[in-house]
């Protein structure tokens, strides 16, 4: 860029020239002023404003205005007496617009006459409050000087977009650049993730913003960081992932955009607010997968709702799931939050309703996108074969005998277990290994195959005797790819590109957990839903992994159902909460009577919950007395506590354990699996901070979803607890002990 | 401070080019006028501005007026403005020929811009060109058509291959309505 640092780039070859009046005598002849100026009529000479640049802190420059004055004592106009000129009116000068960042409210602009680009809804109260406050017209003229978003949107315009957009999801971005807080809940398949990436780099292409942090899935890292460099190739990611050094370098490495998963960001938010994704306030902040921060209480959810942001954007497709605190969690995190502030709280009820109304955009496929391939579904009621059914039955008949004979004492989770121990027994019997499902969906596999298609099953198993493992070992003729929660994410990334390059894999099979999210596999035209899951939404959002914009052929969906067993029970209630879902999503009433209750789980066995379920909090007779217990004892009490909430868990060697004594692992909440290596200490004084070091050093280094936890009744030095905290690095004392009950 | 974008030099090796806009005010009362910078990804630069008002009687030529206010308008701009455009880009029917053939020198190439279908006049001095990629243009280049490899032409074709060729103009006007709203009624 040159500068006009002098002015011999230009110069006015005709300062002395001036209009010539026009003569209206007899002759009509022109006079020139040069010549014949009338005695009291003159010219003067132009009067220039006083040049002045405004830099951008200042806010404008007042000049004298350029006037042609005429000085004659004639009547004349009035606009041309330089006395009547309003000085408030003579504005000229020069204004710097490279570098100023807008992150005021565009819709606080006082004097615009311009309409917003793409503002399509009303404006906020905030900004109608900023209205009151003067701009400086710096600001005023960056932000109106941008190059608008609708010239930015189109296929000609400045920016080079790798496809067309469609008109919805132009409007998808033009609603996320109005709106600092947004709700995008599209069907899946619609380009959530493309309407995100359009609208950040608008932003930053009319710098609005200075960073913004992505947290996603760790499945759906390597995804968006590709969809990122195809649709906004000129912007900086930093993919936040591996080691602690690593991490701490990708934090501090300047990009456009910090992109992390949501176990890495749990890991490296703290409490403190100089961990690298408290210390600054994003310009944006979007969570994929909103849902995963459905419940208010787990950490992930508490701490994406920490960052200090200008804008805050979830994307799901499935705001609801069923629980309107589902909805009043992710709304929490749905608004801009600034220095010092906190998140607001949100209960369920009227206000709630609102304010979903105002903050969600949701479009559906069939309204959107009618030239989408239809998705036809088909639920297959299959009977078992005689060695499966009578390994089904009597594993029936002795889980409720046993469900009986607990009597009183008898939980929720008994209920589960058995449930979870008969879909197995449905998806192969544990003798033979006979499958009336694969059976099905190996005769189906014969013939899409031959027609050229390929497939994508979904299991909620991952183990080789009823899931995942199970499967593929028997389609070997297939040439299947697994892709399960125990791959990396560089494993997770390779499975899908071979899947979509090489078409001699014919299936993919998908744990329902790690692959039910994301994913594009729009080549696959058929999905099986080898077992059944809870939660209708969570099917909904795996089939849409083929189902999606991309998908040039019908997509088939075919679910499983083994007649006369607990999966036909659990489908009639599957069947009831879809019809919920629309009605919540599509109406945004939110009703959740039909929750489902431990009468409906203990119903499906034909059992009736003990009394105390019904109106007490769940108390097993696992709470003890410390004081009693030795240190193993006390150990095997912190397994049994953690076994029932459904960790798998491994006592270590009793020496040379390195100051660990139990890992547990289990999927949590974000649907990743975690690992808690915990040490025990059964003092009657509190901890202190020498036992967190310990366990800090024995902790395995630089790698994710793992986290220290010291266990004691009595609790901890302050000491204890500062070092703790700095670490990461859990501490369970009595109380927390008694929540785990 | 703002991160620099990935594969950005080349554009920002381009430079900026200037949109001067004259616009008329109601009733020939006046000018506004604004030089607009922008960069080769269409991002505003600088924003200059400046007004004049002229006699509205019957005792000079609109034509004289137009002219001289045009000259005196773009001398102040163009000295207002504190950096230097690889090129100046007007609109033939807002700016005569004269004004950068005649009335003002200036050391860059002067690109007066008409929609194909518009009839303009031009100077013989001019060197007539045009675009033919979207809406037709036909340019009007003083003193000369830069070499096709030079960095103007790349310019003015990263300009054109992005949509901007005239859009700024437009912007250049919901600038000067900001900066004088009383004036643009």
């Amino acid at each position: 860029m040159m500068m006009n640092t002098d002015m011999s780039w230009w110069k006015d070859n005709h300062l002395a020239d001036r209009p010539r009046v026009r003569w209206f005598g007899f002759l009509r002849r022109s006079i020139k002023l040069s010549e014949n100026i009338p005695q009291k009529l003159s010219v003067p000479s132009i009067i220039l404003s006083v040049p002045q640049h405004v830099s951008p802190s200042d806010d404008n420059s007042l000049s004298s205005p350029i006037s042609l004055m005429i000085s004659f004592p004639l009547s004349i106009p009035g606009n041309l007496i330089s006395g009547q000129t309003q000085l408030d009116d003579c504005v000229c000068g020069s204004v710097g617009l490279a570098g100023i960042l807008l992150k005021e409210e565009p819709s606080g602009l006082k004097t615009s006459k311009r309409t917003k680009p793409g503002l399509l809804l009303q404006t906020s109260e905030d900004s109608l409050h900023k209205d009151e406050q003067e701009i400086s017209l710096n600001k005023r003229l960056a932000y109106l000087l941008q190059t608008p978003a609708d010239v930015l949107l189109s296929q000609i315009g400045p920016l080079e977009w790798p496809h067309d957009l469609f008109n919805y999801q132009i409007e998808g971005i033009k609603t996320l650049l109005s709106k600092d807080a947004l709700l995008l809940a599209d069907d899946m398949g619609l380009g959530k993730t493309i309407q995100a990436i359009g609208a950040l780099r608008i932003l930053y292409l009319q710098s609005r913003i200075e960073s913004s942090l992505l947290i996603v899935p760790a499945s759906l890292v390597g995804q968006w960081r590709k969809e990122i460099h195809s649709w906004a190739p000129e912007l900086r990611v930093s993919t936040v992932h591996g080691t602690t050094a690593e991490r701490t370098w990708q934090w501090s490495t300047p990009a456009h955009i910090y992109l992390t998963s949501y176990e890495t960001f749990r890991s490296d938010c703290t409490d403190h607010l100089q961990s690298p994704p408290r210390r600054r306030e994003w310009g944006v902040v979007i969570l994929d997968e909103a849902q995963k921060i459905k419940n208010q209480e787990v950490e992930i959810s508490r701490k994406c709702k920490l960052l200090r942001r200008q804008r805050a954007w979830a994307l799901t497709g499935t705001p609801l799931e069923n629980r309107e605190d589902d909805l009043a969690s992710i709304l929490e995190f749905v608004t801009a939050l600034k220095d010092g502030e906190s998140a607001p709280r949100l209960k369920p009820g009227v206000e709630l309703r609102e304010i979903h109304k105002s903050l969600q955009l949701r479009r559906k496929k069939q309204d959107v996108l009618p030239q989408l391939p239809p998705k036809i579904v088909s639920q297959l009621f299959l009977s078992m074969n005689s060695t499966q059914r009578d390994y089904y039955e009597r594993a029936e008949k002795e889980g409720i005998i046993q469900l009986k004979e607990s009597g009183e004492s008898v939980r929720i989770e008994n209920i589960l277990a058995l449930i979870m121990k008969l879909k197995q027994i449905c998806n192969f019997c544990p003798i033979g290994g006979a499958s009336v499902k694969f059976e099905d969906v190996f005769e189906r596999l014969n013939i899409l195959v031959s027609e050229g298609y390929r497939a994508l099953i979904f299991s909620q198993f991952t183990d080789p005797e009823y899931g995942a493992h199970a499967i593929a070992s028997r389609l070997e003729d297939y040439n299947p790819l697994l892709f399960t929660g125990d791959l990396s994410p560089i494993q997770r990334d390779s499975v899908i590109r071979i899947f979509k390059e090489n078409r001699d894999h014919k299936v993919l099979i998908l744990s329902l957990r790690a692959g039910g999210q994301g994913l594009n596999l729009q080549d696959a035209s058929y999905v099986f839903h080898f077992d059944r899951w809870w939660n209708p939404a969570v099917e909904l959002q795996a089939e849409s992994r083929a189902h999606r914009l991309g998908q040039t052929v019908p997509v088939h969906v075919y679910k499983y159902v083994i007649e006369n067993t607990i999966e036909e029970r659990i489908e009639k209630i599957l069947g009831e909460k879809q019809l919920l879902f629309d009605e919540l999503v599509d109406s945004v009433s939110i009703d959740l009577k039909s929750k489902l209750s431990g009468e409906e789980l203990f119903g499906l066995f034909g059992l009736t919950p003990p009394e105390r379920l019904k109106s007490e909090k769940r108390r097993s007779d696992l709470s003890g007395n410390y004081s009693e217990m030795n240190g193993v004892e006390f150990e095997e009490h912190v397994q049994k506590l953690l076994e029932v909430k459904k960790w798998r868990v491994e006592t270590t060697p009793l020496t040379r354990d390195g100051g660990i004594d139990l890992v547990a692992r289990r999927c949590d909440d974000v649907g990743v699996e975690v690992t808690l290596c915990i040490q025990c200490k059964n003092h009657a004084a509190p901890v202190g901070v020498e036992v967190i070091r310990a366990l800090n050093g024995a902790l395995p280094k630089d790698v994710a979803g793992v986290r220290g936890v010291v266990v004691c009744p009595s609790g901890f030095t302050n000491d204890a607890i500062t070092f703790a905290r700095d670490r990461g690095i859990a501490l369970w004392d009595r109380h927390h002990l008694f929540e785990l009950y | 401070m703002s991160i620099p974008y990935r594969d950005a030099d080349e554009l920002n090796d381009l430079g900026i080019a200037g949109y001067l806009k004259i616009q008329p005010l109601q009733e020939t009362s006046g000018y506004l006028a604004a030089l607009f910078l922008i960069n080769a990804r269409g991002e505003p630069i600088e924003f200059t501005y400046n007004r004049i008002e002229t006699p509205n009687t019957f005792l000079w030529r609109q034509d004289d007026i137009r002219r001289h206010a045009t000259r005196k308008l773009t001398a102040s701009i163009l000295s207002l403005c504190p950096k230097m455009p690889r090129l100046i880009l007007c609109l033939a029917e807002e700016i005569g020929s004269e004004l950068f053939t005649q009335d003002i020198q200036v050391s860059v190439p002067v690109c007066r811009i008409s929609p194909a279908i518009k009839a303009i006049s031009y100077s013989t001095i001019e060197i007539q060109d045009k675009i033919e990629t979207g809406d037709p243009m036909n340019l009007f280049w003083y003193p000369g058509k830069p070499q096709d490899d030079s960095i103007e032409v790349k310019l003015l074709h990263e300009l054109t291959g992005r949509g901007l060729i005239t859009e700024p103009f437009e912007r250049a006007l919901i600038g000067l309505r900001e900066v004088y709203p009383d004036k643009c009624k």
